[in-house]
């Protein structure tokens, strides 16, 4: 799993995760990026996940983990490049009803 | 700076050696060629190797019998066969010799990278997963209660399911890795001296994974941890339980797998579960 992020406007970043998201300590960095961030001040994240060639139940957990932080601290989040494959596996748990997912990052980016 | 890993490339075509090369850099990975299983025999007899990709149909010594030569001499050596005319009975030949992971030509760069630094990343244990019988229409094994099996397993049984398409193979490779994990984890309780059984069915029309755990059991009705027992308006619910009971994040494992499967079924104190994909026939076969 490779994951890197940029701020886009001061208090918004665009967190970027590619292949594999799946159990062990790699999806972690996912959750501890999205803590630094809100803790050095960003309020909005979007997730561009377009890279992402598989994900599992703890994959899925991740965001839900994330989700959970961002919105305890006040803040927002959004997802793009969820397409086929990938967006299913959060629509079939539902998740498709909590996360807001945005056909592309300029479009999540309007949303906020 | 840390050491590049040695690997020893065994393959009869040089255009294969070329893009593996392209693959794995040389400030990464320092690279051995040989071209025939003797010659890579002989190789390792002078030195070992972190490890070692063979193909399988070569001249002279084959890939089959290269693997079953190094595991006489070295039972940790790591070991990766890749072929492009994969068999039912070359994935058995290769669980039954404890390769490390098996993959198919043609790949793709990044795939290959990916495997390889799985591989070397992998702990040295190759022999964890026994073959209990095997044919190629039904396969045994019995694997420990560890959570890093499933994605070692995973690779052989996908490569058997050749007649799905491969949107399919990773829909049904998803599912049974989700259903390996909650026995590893629920039944097993990841105590890697618990061990579980997983069986592969290959019939005329469907390929069937049935995986047996040495746990208690569960109730659908008493699985707060798990998101099949969510409110349909409340997706997270799960979740607060997980915490609870400090599981990782997910929960999600057996609504993915009947998602992804055609049929899951749970025996009555479900510490067994089949998971069903249907095949289409083939125009103009006959059914066995």
């Amino acid at each position: 799993m490779e994951i890197s992020h940029h701020q886009i406007m001061p208090e918004t970043a665009v967190i970027t995760v590619a292949g594999r998201v799946m159990l062990g300590p790699e999806s972690e960095q996912i959750t501890t990026l999205v803590s630094n961030l809100l803790g050095e001040g960003t309020h909005a994240i979007i997730f561009n996940i377009a890279g992402v060639t598989a994900i599992d139940s703890t994959g899925i957990g991740r965001f839900i983990a994330s989700y959970n932080k961002i919105a305890a601290a006040g803040g927002e989040m959004r997802i793009t490049g969820a397409t086929g494959y990938l967006f299913q596996a959060f629509h079939v748990c539902r998740l498709d009803t909590v996360f807001r997912f945005y056909p592309s990052l300029d479009e999540a980016c309007k949303s906020l | 700076m840390a050491a590049a890993n040695t690997i020893l490339i065994v393959d009869d075509d040089p255009d294969i050696h070329n893009l593996l090369a392209a693959a794995l850099p040389p400030e990464k990975y320092m690279i051995k060629d040989a071209y025939d299983g003797l010659e890579a025999l002989s190789i390792l007899e002078k030195e070992p190797y972190d490890l070692v990709i063979t193909d399988v149909r070569m001249p002279g010594l084959d890939g089959l019998q290269l693997l079953r030569r190094i595991r006489e001499a070295r039972p940790d050596a790591k070991v990766l066969v890749m072929t492009a005319q994969t068999t039912p009975e070359t994935v058995i030949s290769s669980l039954r010799d404890h390769a490390l992971s098996y993959f198919s030509k043609p790949f793709s760069l990044d795939a290959v990278t990916e495997i390889v630094d799985r591989a070397l990343g992998a702990p040295d244990l190759p022999g964890d997963i026994e073959v209990l019988s095997a044919i190629p229409e039904w396969i045994s094994l019995q694997l420990p209660c560890k959570l890093e099996i499933a994605d070692r397993l995973i690779p052989f049984l996908r490569e058997m399911a050749t007649d799905l398409s491969a949107l399919e193979r990773e829909d049904v490779g998803t599912a049974f890795r989700e259903l390996l994990m909650n026995a590893i984890e629920h039944g097993g309780h990841s105590d890697p001296r618990k061990t579980i059984r997983v069986d592969y069915v290959r019939t005329a029309r469907a390929i069937v994974y049935k995986v047996w755990d040495p746990g208690e059991g569960f109730s659908f009705n008493n699985i707060p941890h798990a998101a099949v027992s969510n409110r349909p308006d409340a997706p997270f619910e799960h979740v607060e339980a997980r915490n609870r009971l400090g599981l990782r994040p997910g929960g999600f494992g057996i609504l993915l797998s009947r998602h992804l499967a055609d049929e899951l079924i749970y025996n009555q104190k479900g510490n067994e579960v089949l998971l069903i994909k249907y095949i289409e026939p083939v125009s103009g076969q006959p059914d066995h």
